[in-house]
């Protein structure tokens, strides 16, 4: 069931110690990219382990689901290659390379054991690696042109585009009806919104040495985002659609390089960027809610209809649940 | 000798006879789940106040049963969590959702017996039960066993009610309250053999 109360301990929990570790670790006299980077990922790491131990994710080993396999395989992989990356700065077919092989084994590992891999009918051989390699191809290419982006100006844009999409994600998903699956971008969010407050204030302390993106804030935020339409879409109810839709959306942000909007100022490009990824966001969130209304409209009608014939027991739990979620959605206009 | 050769033949051959006689009645009977007069279902607590009602509509299932010697019978039921059936739609793709039965991950509720032993009425059964990808021990008393003989259709039945705990299956702890942690199972089977 929906608990807003939990999601705000949990978004306060890990901003909260986001902040705290970058503010009292972060490099201020020596501030090198590999240093930068190297505090980002503890704190962002820790930040999320005190995020989701809020929201009562259970830590089991070895993860038997998707999404535990995500929090405590996929993501803390992509924490591991991103601290070794962070000291080859100079030879980036290094970090590629360790990118690639993290970018491989996500699909692979987050249907590890289920129904689309194991010895069912679901999927035939050609299926399986034809999913699985789309899969593998789209995660790369967005990795590396949205790190080619944030490396060109107004690099800050990029990640508030993932956590703007990051959200959408969360919220299609949970209106999907996999409720714990979207909530976990919640305190993904709130740690990478800590991390990119503390580098944006730093950068404008230190004008001399201005402090380029940790690529972990980005590298952070695409796989989470990928991870959570992945799982919502093969083990909840998100279509492929609007997976890829939610996904794609932050490529927009390369729209900016086009040459007429190149000439305007860092803040408006940045302006531009959170705009264009916000149009296709909406129109995915709206119909995320349409389905939610239509879904979900008959157990609404059930509740009066049951009442009179005294089996109400579900019914009520599911009126909960979408009185829960439409505080976070806005009405819609009729 | 000559005199000894058919009396050692008449013994040889009723000894294959008793014995193979003897196998026969030990021999365990096989019997498929019958779909059509079988049913797996379940109930649980809502708010504390009312039950919820639903069933399995897929399930599959085989048992031997050995009159004789019944620590060596078998039991074992396959249940496919995506067919759970609470009469609403909706409600039933609720339940499919890895906050549920998370059926894409964990497709079926499985038991396996281990060990077999009769008690008045029916059969003490202990075995394995998976669900939600997490193996416990549990104990059944299943109840009834009475054959039924219509023409080469022999039939078995057996009923059985069975309480657990959804918690200690690994179910998510935040789709437990409103909907209680105990659960009711109750299997209504019957065997069938040709």
């Amino acid at each position: 069931m929906p608990d807003p109360l939990l999601y705000l301990k949990s978004i306060a929990a890990a901003t909260v110690t986001s902040l705290l570790i970058l503010a009292v670790c972060f490099p201020r006299r020596s501030a090198t990219p590999t240093k930068v980077n190297l505090v980002s990922v503890v704190a962002i790491g820790v930040a999320l382990a005190a995020g989701l131990s809020v929201m009562s994710i259970q830590w089991v080993w070895p993860p038997a689901g998707g999404l535990d396999r995500l929090l405590l395989i996929v993501i803390p992989v992509v924490l591991g290659v991103e601290s070794i990356s962070s000291y080859c700065p100079t030879d980036r077919w290094w970090a590629w390379l360790l990118r690639i092989a993290a970018v491989l084994m996500t699909p692979r590992v987050l249907l590890h054991q289920s129904i689309y891999l194991g010895e069912t009918d679901q999927w035939t051989t050609w299926q399986r690696f034809m999913t699985l390699g789309i899969c593998v191809i789209v995660l790369a290419a967005a990795w590396f042109l949205l790190s080619k982006l944030a490396g060109h100006r107004s690099g800050f844009s990029i990640p508030l585009a993932l956590c703007l999409a990051l959200l959408c994600a969360g919220a299609t998903v949970m209106m999907g009806g996999y409720i714990k699956g979207g909530a976990v971008a919640l305190p993904i969010v709130g740690t990478l919104i800590a991390a990119l407050s503390v580098m944006w204030f730093m950068q404008r302390r230190m004008i001399n040495s201005p402090i380029a993106l940790p690529p972990v804030i980005l590298a952070v935020g695409l796989v989470s985002l990928f991870g959570i339409l992945f799982i919502g879409h093969f083990f909840g109810r998100v279509s492929s659609d609007h997976a890829a839709i939610v996904f794609l959306a932050p490529l927009l942000c390369w729209f900016s390089e086009m040459p007429r909007l190149r000439k305007l100022s860092p803040r408006m490009t940045g302006v531009v960027r959170l705009s264009l990824v916000s149009i296709p966001l909406v129109f995915v969130f709206v119909q995320a809610k349409h389905d939610f209304d239509e879904k979900f409209s008959p157990l609404v009608m059930d509740q009066s209809t049951n009442d009179v014939s005294g089996n109400h027991g579900f019914a009520v739990t599911v009126v909960d649940h979408i009185e829960s979620l439409q505080s976070f959605v806005p009405k819609r206009s009729r | 000798m000559r005199h000894y050769v058919p009396f050692l033949a008449i013994i040889i051959l009723a000894g294959s006879l008793v014995s193979g006689g003897t196998y026969s009645a030990c021999a365990a009977e096989m019997y498929d789940y019958d779909h059509v007069h079988s049913s797996v279902s379940f109930k649980a607590r809502h708010l504390d106040i009312s039950w919820i009602h639903g069933r399995f509509n897929d399930v599959s299932g085989k048992f031997s049963i050995d009159r004789e010697h019944p620590s060596k019978s078998t039991f074992a039921l396959t249940i496919k969590a995506g067919s759970v059936d609470t009469g609403n739609q909706a409600r039933d793709e609720h339940l499919r959702q890895p906050d549920y039965f998370d059926t894409k991950q964990f497709p079926t509720i499985e038991f396996k017996s281990t060990s077999v032993k009769t008690v008045d009425g029916g059969y003490e059964v202990t075995g394995d039960f998976t669900m939600h990808g997490t193996t416990n021990e549990l104990t059944i008393t299943l109840m009834g066993g009475k054959e039924h003989d219509f023409g080469k259709v022999k039939r078995v039945a057996f009923s059985t009610t069975l309480s657990l705990k959804r918690s200690e299956f690994n179910f998510d702890k935040s789709g437990i309250g409103a909907i209680g942690d105990k659960v009711l199972i109750m299997i209504d089977c019957e065997g069938v053999r040709e």
